[in-house]
C-alpha cells in the first residue's frame, strides 16, 4: 500500500488510528500494539500476502530469538549466526540474480538466473533488525514482548522505506501510555507533516520526474543526449529522487507523530551541503547513522590512521552503495562517493594544515555539480546509459543535437528545475519550518516558526488537498525509494 | 486549553481547507490537461460531450446517467419521441431537419444515441433511470439489442469513486473553461476535437469542433450483416427489452443508418418483421458518409428529413392524432 494513495488516506489511516485510540481509550494498550501490529502487517502484505507475510513474519520471529539469546549471553557466535542469517536473506532476495549474471559474464559459464522478485521493504527491515542484534550483543537493547518488537520492525510508518530507527530510540515510545490517548495537537502536528510531505512528492517529484524520465529512457536506448538534454535530465532526477525521497520521510514522520511516536529525521536540505562530508549528514541520515555505526566504525573508523580510514570509507560506501541496488552502477555509485569522501578528508587535512579554506559558493557549486554527477549512474539502466549521460553533460554530443528528448518542453522543464531547485536551496526544509520538538506534546508551547495558527491550517490544508486531487485523477506513483 | 482549542481549530480548519484544495487541484489540473478541447461549442444549452485528449475523452456517459446535466435529464423525461443508438443514429439524427419538424408539429424529441458503439444495455439503464416514458421510441437496430457494453458505460454503471470525481470535476471544468477561453481566447489553442451535445434534444454538435464535413460516396451496398443466429438472439433479447418497455409495439420504430460497411437497412428490417414494430428506411440515393459509417451531415440533413416526415403517421397514432403531414413520404412499412 502507498501512503500517496486514496485506499491509505481515506481508508487505511482512519481506520487505524480511530481503533487505536479507541482501544488506548479503553486501557488495552497490549490490544492497541497487536492492532498496530496488524494494520502495519496488513498495510505491508496488502499486495502480495502469501508472499510477503511468511517473509516478514520470519525474518522478525529469526531475530527475536537471536536478539533475545543475545541479550542473555553475548556470545559472538550467535551475532554471526543472527547477522549471517540477515544477510543471506538479503543476499537471497536481492543479489542472487545479480551474482549469477556477474559470474556468468566473468567466467563465460551459463548459469540459469534465479529472477527472483525483490520483496518491497526487505534492505529496511533487515538492516533494521542488523541493528536491533549488534545494540542487544552490545547490551544496548532491552527485552521486549514479541509483539513489541514486531511493531518495533514492522511499524507501518517506516517499514517499507525508513527511517531506519535504533530499537533504544523507538521501543521506550510504544510503552508511554501517553501515545495510546489521541491528542488533538499530536494528530494535527503529525497531519501537517504528512500533508507537506504528500505535497513534495506529488506536486514536486512526479512533476519534475516528467522530465528526467524520457531523458534517462533515451539513454537506455542508446540515443545520444545533448548537453541540455543530460543536465536537465540529471538536475531533474536529483530533484525528483530529493523530494520523493523525503517526501516519504516526512509522511512517516508524520504519520508517527499522530500516534505521538518520535521517528528520527531522514534529511536535512542535502543540496545546500558545503562538501560531500556535509552531503551525507544531510542526507538519508539514518541509512548514514547505520552505515557509520555497524560498518564504519566495526572496520576501524579513523581509529587506525589515515590510510586505513580511508580504505574504511571506501568499502563502507561501496557496501552502502550496493545496499540500493544489485547491479555495477550502483557500486559504482558507491564507488564514486566513496572516492569523494577520501578526497573530501585529505583536503580537509590539507586545509587545516594550510589554513585553506574555499569561500561556500564555490564548495557549494562543487559538491552539488559532484552530486549531481554521481546521480547518474545511481539511476541510468546500466553502465552503457551511465556513460552516455555522462558525455552528454560534458558536451561530447554538442549543445543540442537534432533529436532533442524533451525539445518541446526545454523551457518549461528548465523553469520548473530551477523552481524547485530555488525551493531545495532557499527555503528552510520541514523540520525548519515546523519544528520538530523533543517533546511533541509540548510543541505548541514552544513554536520555533509553526503556530497552530488559521494561516497555517489554510496553507498546509489547501497544499493537501491538491496533493489530494493529483492522487484521485491520476495513479499514485510508486516512491523511488520502494525499489532499494 | 487556550492551546487546546486553538489545535482543534487548526484541525478543522485543515481539513476544510483540504476539502477545497481537492477542489482547486482537481478542477485546476483538468482545465490545465484539457486546455486544448475545442470551447466554440459551448452554449446555454450544450455541454461537452466528449474531447479527444487523455484526461477528459467521455462526459456524456456519465453525464446522463448521473443527472449532471439536469436540463439534459428533463429532456429526456418530457421527450415524446426518444430516438436510440449507437454514435451512427447521432450522425444521421443531429439535424437541423429533425430540429425543425418536431419543432413544426410541436412534439417533444431528444436523440440519445451514444458513441463508442454503445448498445441498448446503457441506453436501456439511463432510460430506467430517469423513468423516461417516450410515447414514440426510434431504434438504430443494427442490431442495438446485444448486451454489449462500452468501456465509459461499463465505468459509469460501476460508478467508482474516482469515476465520479472525474466526472464531477469534468462538469466544473466545462464552466471554467467556457469562461477562461471567452476572455483570453490566445490560452486556448482549440485543437482537441471535441463533440458537443445539445440538452434540449440531445443532438450532437460535432460536424466542425470534431471532423470536418467530408463526402464519402455509399456507392455499393453494404457487405456485413449477420447470421441467422445472431439475428435470433438479437430478436429475443429485442422482445425482452421491448416488452419492458412496455410501449405498444405500433409505437416503436426500428431503422438502420445508411453506411458501406453494415447493412444495417436488412437488420433492422428482419429484427422490426421479427419483433411485430414499424420500420423506416427512407430511399434517398446518392447518400455519403465521413467515414464509412457515419452519415456526413448533408446527407443526414437529407436522410433524416425524409425520415422524420415518414413518422408522421406514426405520430398522429401515437402522440396525436392533430399532427398533420406536410408532405407525402414513401418508406415506411407498417407494423404487423
Amino acid at each position: 500500500m502507498l501512503f500517496n494513495s486514496a485506499q491509505f488516506i481515506f481508508v487505511f489511516l482512519p481506520i487505524v488510528l480511530s481503533v487505536f485510540f479507541l482501544l488506548g481509550r479503553l486501557r488495552e494498550q497490549m490490544l492497541a500494539v497487536m492492532w498496530l501490529v496488524i494494520a502495519s502487517l496488513v498495510f505491508y502484505s496488502s499486495d502480495d500476502p502469501y508472499r510477503l507475510l511468511p517473509l516478514i513474519l520470519s525474518s522478525i520471529a529469526f531475530n527475536f530469538f537471536i536478539g533475545r539469546m543475545l541479550l542473555r549471553s553475548q556470545s559472538r557466535v550467535l551475532l554471526a549466526i543472527g547477522v549471517g542469517g540477515d544477510l543471506l536473506l538479503l543476499g537471497y532476495f536481492k543479489y542472487a540474480g545479480f551474482l549469477v549474471e556477474t559470474l556468468n559474464a566473468v567466467t563465460g559459464i551459463a548459469l540459469q538466473n534465479p529472477n527472483i522478485a525483490l520483496p518491497i521493504g526487505i534492505s529496511f527491515f533487515t538492516f533494521t533488525q542488523i541493528a536491533f542484534l549488534v545494540d542487544a550483543y552490545r547490551g544496548e537493547a532491552r527485552e521486549y514482548e514479541p509483539f513489541h518488537y514486531t511493531l518495533f520492525v514492522s511499524f507501518f510508518p517506516h517499514l517499507i522505506a525508513g527511517p531506519i530507527y535504533h530499537h533504544k530510540e523507538i521501543m521506550p515510545q510504544f510503552h508511554l501510555k501517553e501515545n495510546f490517548r489521541f491528542h488533538i495537537s499530536n494528530f494535527g502536528f503529525g497531519l501537517t507533516w504528512f500533508a507537506l510531505g504528500l505535497a513534495k512528492k506529488t506536486l514536486f517529484a512526479d512533476v519534475v520526474a516528467q522530465y528526467a524520465t524520457p531523458i534517462f529512457n533515451a539513454a537506455a536506448a542508446g540515443q545520444a543526449l545533448g548537453l541540455v538534454d543530460s543536465w536537465i535530465g540529471v538536475c531533474g532526477f536529483a530533484l525528483q529522487l530529493y523530494y520523493d525521497f523525503s517526501g516519504y520521510s516526512d509522511m512517516a514522520i508524520g504519520l508517527a507523530l499522530m500516534i505521538g511516536v518520535r521517528l528520527p529525521l531522514n534529511f536535512d536540505s542535502p543540496y545546500k551541503a558545503l562538501s560531500l562530508i556535509d552531503f551525507w549528514r544531510r542526507w538519508h541520515m539514518t541509512l548514514s547513522r547505520f552505515l557509520r555505526d555497524y560498518l564504519y566504525i566495526p572496520l576501524g573508523g579513523n581509529r587506525k590512521g589515515p590510510r586505513r580510514r580511508y580504505i574504511n570509507l571506501l568499502v563502507t560506501m561501496l557496501l552502502g552503495g550496493l545496499w540500493h541496488g544489485a547491479a555495477w552502477t550502483f557500486v559504482i555509485w558507491g564507488a564514486i562517493h566513496g572516492f569523494g569522501l577520501v578526497v573530501n578528508h585529505a583536503w580537509n587535512k590539507v586545509a587545516e594544515s594550510y589554513r585553506l579554506s574555499l569561500p561556500n559558493p564555490i564548495a557549494w557549486g562543487f559538491t552539488l555539480a559532484f552530486v549531481m554527477v554521481a546521480w547518474v549512474p545511481f539511476r541510468a539502466d546500466g553502465l552503457s546509459a551511465t556513460f552516455t549521460i555522462w558525455k552528454g553533460m560534458f558536451g561530447f554530443h554538442g549543445l543540442v543535437p537534432a533529436e532533442s528528448v524533451i525539445a518541446a518542453q526545454v523551457t518549461t522543464a528548465i523553469a520548473c528545475i530551477a523552481g524547485l531547485l530555488a525551493v531545495a536551496l532557499f527555503a528552510p526544509n520541514t523540520q525548519q519550518l515546523l519544528s520538530y520538538p523533543r517533546v511533541i506534546l509540548a510543541a505548541f508551547r514552544q513554536p520555533i516558526r509553526f503556530i497552530p495558527s488559521p494561516r497555517w491550517a489554510m496553507a498546509a490544508g489547501i497544499a493537501f488537498g491538491i496533493a489530494v486531487s493529483f492522487i484521485i485523477t491520476q495513479r499514485p506513483t510508486e516512491f523511488l525509494y520502494f525499489r532499494f | 486549553m487556550k492551546s487546546l482549542i486553538a489545535w482543534r481549530w487548526y484541525v478543522a480548519l485543515f481539513i476544510l481547507c483540504a476539502g477545497l484544495g481537492i477542489v482547486i487541484g482537481g478542477v485546476g489540473q483538468m482545465t490545465i490537461d484539457n486546455l486544448k478541447c475545442q470551447s466554440t461549442g459551448y452554449a446555454n444549452d450544450h455541454f461537452l460531450a466528449y474531447c479527444d485528449s487523455q484526461r477528459y475523452a467521455d462526459y456524456e456517459h456519465g453525464a446522463l446517467f448521473y443527472g449532471l446535466e439536469r436540463s439534459a435529464i428533463d429532456s429526456i423525461r418530457r421527450a415524446e419521441v426518444l430516438f436510440i443508438g449507437n454514435s451512427k443514429l447521432q450522425a444521421a439524427f443531429s439535424t437541423k431537419a429533425v430540429r425543425d419538424y418536431f419543432n413544426s408539429i410541436n412534439v417533444r424529441f431528444f436523440v440519445m444515441g451514444f458513441g463508442y458503439g454503445d448498445e441498448s444495455t446503457f441506453s436501456l439503464a439511463v432510460l430506467r433511470k430517469w423513468g423516461a416514458s417516450p410515447k414514440v421510441l426510434v431504434i438504430n437496430a443494427d442490431p442495438f439489442f446485444s448486451d454489449k457494453i462500452s468501456q465509459p458505460a461499463r465505468d459509469a454503471l460501476e460508478g467508482r469513486p474516482a469515476f465520479l470525481w472525474r466526472l464531477v470535476l469534468k462538469l466544473v471544468f466545462q464552466r471554467v473553461h467556457r469562461a477562461v477561453c471567452l476572455v483570453g481566447s490566445y490560452v486556448c489553442p482549440e485543437s482537441d476535437p471535441s463533440i458537443f451535445r445539445s440538452a434540449r434534444d440531445g443532438e450532437w454538435n460535432w460536424i466542425g469542433p470534431y471532423v470536418k464535413e467530408k463526402s464519402i460516396p455509399i456507392d455499393r451496398p453494404a457487405q456485413t450483416t449477420m447470421t441467422p443466429e445472431e439475428l435470433a438472439a438479437a430478436s429475443k433479447l429485442g422482445d425482452q427489452i421491448l416488452d419492458q418497455i412496455g410501449l405498444d409495439r405500433r409505437c416503436v420504430v426500428l431503422t438502420g443508418t445508411p453506411n458501406s460497411f453494415l447493412d444495417s437497412t436488412g437488420i433492422a428490417m428482419a429484427l422490426a418483421a421479427s419483433l411485430r414494430t414499424n420500420s423506416i428506411f427512407p430511399p434517398v440515393d446518392g447518400l455519403s458518409t465521413l467515414d464509412g459509417i457515419h452519415l456526413n451531415l448533408a446527407s443526414a440533413e437529407r436522410w433524416s428529413g425524409q425520415f422524420v416526415q415518414a413518422m408522421t403517421s406514426i405520430l398522429q397514432k401515437c402522440v396525436s392524432p392533430s399532427i398533420h403531414n406536410r408532405e407525402g413520404v414513401a418508406g415506411v412499412a407498417t407494423a404487423n
